[in-house]
């Protein structure tokens, strides 16, 4: 498995930068969370129902592509 | 902050492993009252399982006697839309599992609702708390990727034909791979991007392995009632010029098993964020 890598350009040089050591995360724990930070009004990164109607949006628009 | 009382509606896996757990780990912001099913036997099992007071078998009952500030939807999803529009209608914040609905006039509805009530309707799309993700975003913060211009964004699985649930039934679920499993990925390039909606998408979408049958890593499926794309591709075109090629598939002849990843393209560096990892438990 290839850890998260950053590609770029250091001192002249190509590098690739590794990030072996990424904490474990429970996703559902922090996502749950979150949501209740945006129903309380705090700051949340929760995907939010415009972003939601964004992503549907497109979709839809991926399947009608498909069917021409 | 008084505690907020939630219900969960929906009785099947992704409520009993995530949504129930979260919520009572979560104990000192809600307090989880009630869970509903079509199938009452199901919800008060649930319920009883995780020391829920209250099981309902219709929605009507639920509001009545838990008046929950809190829903949680975790429906098969063509019942996404007529459960959070009844939700919002009464007053309750909402949390619906992905996708938002079935088509895009049903989820702009849902969102101009929640805006017009004040409420919080949210998506669970949970990649977006992924180590790789918070970490790509503070590369993003510290200028180390430039002007994002492209993104490849692939959740595929090789025979991962969900062999449960309604995963290949058209008319519940409004689609396959792309649905399922693409808007996961596609979420996370769209927020890379600043969510912007692009001018020009051209999509394909493909059923010969779902059609055809065979063997299956995820449980065996019945290729005579497959009715949604096995492996989708798009092309997405913003007005920037910023692209994103996206694929996501039920079924793919490739060797591994599943694959996640992200790729993330600047003009001053570029993030390979594979795997994704995705584990819920």
């Amino acid at each position: 498995m290839f850890p998260f890598t950053l590609h770029t350009e250091v001192a002249g040089e190509l590098a690739d930068i590794q990030f072996p050591y990424l904490d474990d995360v429970d996703i559902q724990l922090k996502n749950t969370a979150a949501f209740l930070d945006a129903c309380q009004g705090k700051p949340s990164n929760v995907c939010t129902a415009e972003q939601g109607a964004i992503l549907q949006e497109i979709v839809e628009r991926i399947y009608q592509s498909a069917e021409k | 902050m008084s505690l907020l009382k939630a219900a969960i509606i929906g009785g099947g896996n992704i409520a009993d492993n995530n949504h129930i757990p979260a919520l009572n780990q979560l104990s000192e912001q809600v307090e989880l009252v009630a869970v509903c099913s079509r199938d009452f036997s199901k919800a008060r099992a649930l319920a009883d399982k995780h020391g829920i007071a209250h099981a309902f078998d219709n929605t009507a009952e639920l509001y009545s006697q838990c008046a929950p500030d809190v829903v949680v939807i975790c429906t098969p999803n063509n019942l996404h839309y007529p459960q959070t529009m009844e939700a919002l209608s009464h007053n309750c914040h909402v949390f619906c599992e992905k996708p938002p609905a079935l088509n895009a006039q049903n989820a702009r509805e849902m969102a101009d609702l929640a805006a017009k009530k004040g409420l919080t309707l949210a998506y669970n799309l949970q990649l977006r708390q992924t180590g790789e993700w918070t970490l790509l975003t503070r590369c993003k913060a510290d200028g180390l990727l430039g002007e994002i211009y492209h993104i490849k964004a692939h959740f595929l699985r090789r025979r991962g034909i969900p062999g449960w649930g309604y995963f290949t039934n058209k008319a519940m679920q409004g689609g396959g791979a792309l649905i399922d499993l693409g808007v996961h990925v596609l979420d996370l390039a769209l927020l890379a991007l600043g969510y912007p909606t692009p001018d020009q998408v051209l999509g394909n979408t493909y059923d010969f392995i779902g059609k055809a049958g065979g063997k299956g890593l995820m449980g065996s499926w019945n290729p005579s009632t497959f009715e949604v794309e096995d492996a989708a591709t798009a092309y997405l075109s913003f007005p920037n010029k910023a692209s994103i090629v996206l694929s996501a598939s039920f079924a793919l002849n490739q060797q591994a098993d599943k694959e996640r990843n992200l790729e993330v393209f600047g003009s001053k560096g570029a993030l390979n964020c594979f795997p994704l990892r995705y584990t819920p438990k």
